[in-house]
């Protein structure tokens, strides 16, 4: 299996906060991995830095079996071409509608006719539950059904590897479900990289194999999403259980 | 006193120095994704035709009237001296080489510049910049490249139709204000004035509309705190950039002259 991300001794400080710190880590070709962890713990920084829109002040990251440190804008921008990925904020085009969000991804891929391409979105809006609301201005949406259009945008193209910052982030149960379900339906039938950031330990059970969690810039749990319970980290035991007496 | 103030000074120099780099390094990238060209036409038609129509009442209206004033200012000379001979020459003199477009390029800032700044401003703070380089799409090629050309092209154009507005108005104006005839107007601008004083004023056009343009985009990507930080860009966008259009105005007078 060839490696999708591979952090070598990677640090990186904002001012005097450190969110990692000399982390080396590896994530492979069709895992699905969850990263988990308290608020402000570095969970996006850590993706961010991953697909390079954060450059780390030390450290390798390679995308793909290729350096990012070694890489030009445009071979950055080649490279990303195989990621699809939901921001936590969203990060929807408000200038264009709701369709058209999602279809961004196929069309800057210009390979599918646009038939075809309405046909995909409208298909992928209807899996994420928002068949009816395709004209609709991004301004429009409810948060929830904003995050669902970003779900529905960052998987349409079948990205090598797709990350979901905080998919269920503001839906409720049901829809969760739901979510997770499509989620792993995709990965099942593309074998595509998932890593999902999100603190819904039980939803990241059943559907991730590997659960990673930073904390004041080390990695202090790296290992099976079954075993998380089994953890000794007196601040991972705290923050799976969601206890509230304890190191957190 | 002396102290905080010569501390204030270097702090606004330095500033400054940042600024100017980082925009001389938005110019590379801006050269990078344009070689070779890859401007889609319809997209630079589409924003100069939406940044030409959002200002073309409001500089239309300032042409018209600063010619009028204009008029207003040099009667008392005109009629003391029955100098009507000159009015045309130097009402056109004036609006080509250095009112027209300084006042147009002002204009056009406050209403263009300022609204490319929001934009993108807004842009940037709901990760919409990111969201674009995380889909492979090169932000400087996709959004910034076509709306600084778009915005060079259609100052351009406004120039060109504001001057020619200014002069009619000038035109009217010393008929109804100096009591003039048409023919002594058109006489003295047509005879007196060259291609070249026309194309000075273009000329300076292109250098405002690139000022405009990079200043008002650099500022609409780096913004710092959020949506007070896009309030701040815009003031600091539109302060820049009527200061560089001065100093090119400065500069390049200097050496068309
Ligand atoms: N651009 C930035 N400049 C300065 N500090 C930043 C920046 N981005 C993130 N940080 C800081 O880094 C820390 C980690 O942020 P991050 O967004 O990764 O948190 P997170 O683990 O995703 O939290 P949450 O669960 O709340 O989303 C935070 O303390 C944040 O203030
Ligand atoms: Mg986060």
């Amino acid at each position: 299996m060839s490696s999708v991300i591979h952090f070598q001794n990677v640090s990186h400080k904002f001012k005097n906060h450190t969110i990692l710190n000399d982390v080396t880590l590896q994530i492979k070709d069709t895992e699905k991995v969850s990263i988990i962890g308290p608020a402000a713990c570095g969970k996006s920084v850590l993706i961010k830095i991953a697909c390079g829109l954060i450059v780390p002040d030390q450290g390798t990251v390679s995308l793909f079996d290729t350096p990012l440190n070694q890489c030009s804008e445009t071979e950055l921008t080649d490279l990303r071409k195989d990621i699809g990925m939901l921001f936590q904020s969203g990060a929807l085009f408000d200038f264009m509608s709701t369709a058209d969000n999602v279809a961004f991804p196929l069309r800057q891929q210009a390979i599918l006719s646009e038939d075809i391409i309405a046909k995909k979105v409208s298909e992928r809006l209807d899996a994420v539950g928002l068949g009816s609301s395709s004209a609709l201005p991004i301004s429009a949406l409810s948060g929830g059904m904003q995050r669902r259009v970003g779900i529905a945008r960052a998987g349409i193209a079948l990205p090598k590897l797709v990350i979901y910052d905080e998919p269920s982030a503001g839906l409720d149960p049901v829809t969760t479900s739901k979510i997770y379900d499509l989620l792993s339906n995709d990965q099942k039938e593309h074998l595509n990289t998932v890593i999902v950031i999100s603190s819904d330990i039980e939803s990241l059970q059943k559907f991730t194999d590997r659960m990673i969690m930073p904390y004041h810039g080390d990695i202090i749990y790296d290992g099976s999403s079954d075993k998380i319970f089994d953890c000794k980290n007196p601040i991972v035991h705290q923050f799976i259980r969601g206890e509230t007496q304890g190191p957190l | 006193m002396i102290k905080s103030s010569h501390s204030y000074l270097f702090q606004i120099t330095k500033r400054m120095m940042q600024e100017t780099g980082e925009i001389a390094l938005l110019i590379g990238q801006i050269i990078r994704v344009s070689i070779p060209p890859r401007v889609d036409r319809n997209e630079l038609l589409k924003h100069t035709y939406r940044m030409a129509n959002m200002s073309l009442p409001i500089i239309a209206l300032t042409a018209f009237f600063v010619s009028g004033i204009l008029i207003l200012q040099s009667s008392t000379f005109v009629k003391q001296f029955d100098a009507k001979a000159i009015v045309g020459w130097a009402t056109g003199f004036s609006l080509f080489r250095e009112i027209g477009p300084i006042m147009i390029a002002l204009m056009f800032s406050g209403r263009i510049g300022a609204n490319n700044t929001a934009e993108l401003g807004a842009m940037t703070i709901t990760n919409q910049i990111d969201g674009l380089k995380a889909l492979a799409i090169d932000p400087i090629e996709y959004l910034i490249a076509p709306r600084v050309y778009a915005m060079v092209f259609s100052l351009f154009i406004l120039t060109t139709i504001g001057i020619g507005i200014a002069i009619l108005g000038a035109m009217l104006f010393s008929i109804v204000i100096l009591d003039m005839s048409y023919l002594t107007f058109y006489r003295s601008l047509f005879d007196n004035l060259y291609p070249a004083d026309f194309i000075h004023g273009l000329v300076k056009s292109i250098a405002f509309g690139i000022a405009i343009a990079l200043t008002s985009c650099h500022f609409g990507m780096n913004i710092r705190q959020g949506a007070i930080g896009v309030g701040h860009s815009v003031n600091a966008a539109v302060v820049s950039s009527a200061i560089a259009i001065i100093l090119f105005d400065f500069f390049l007078t200097y050496m068309l002259a």
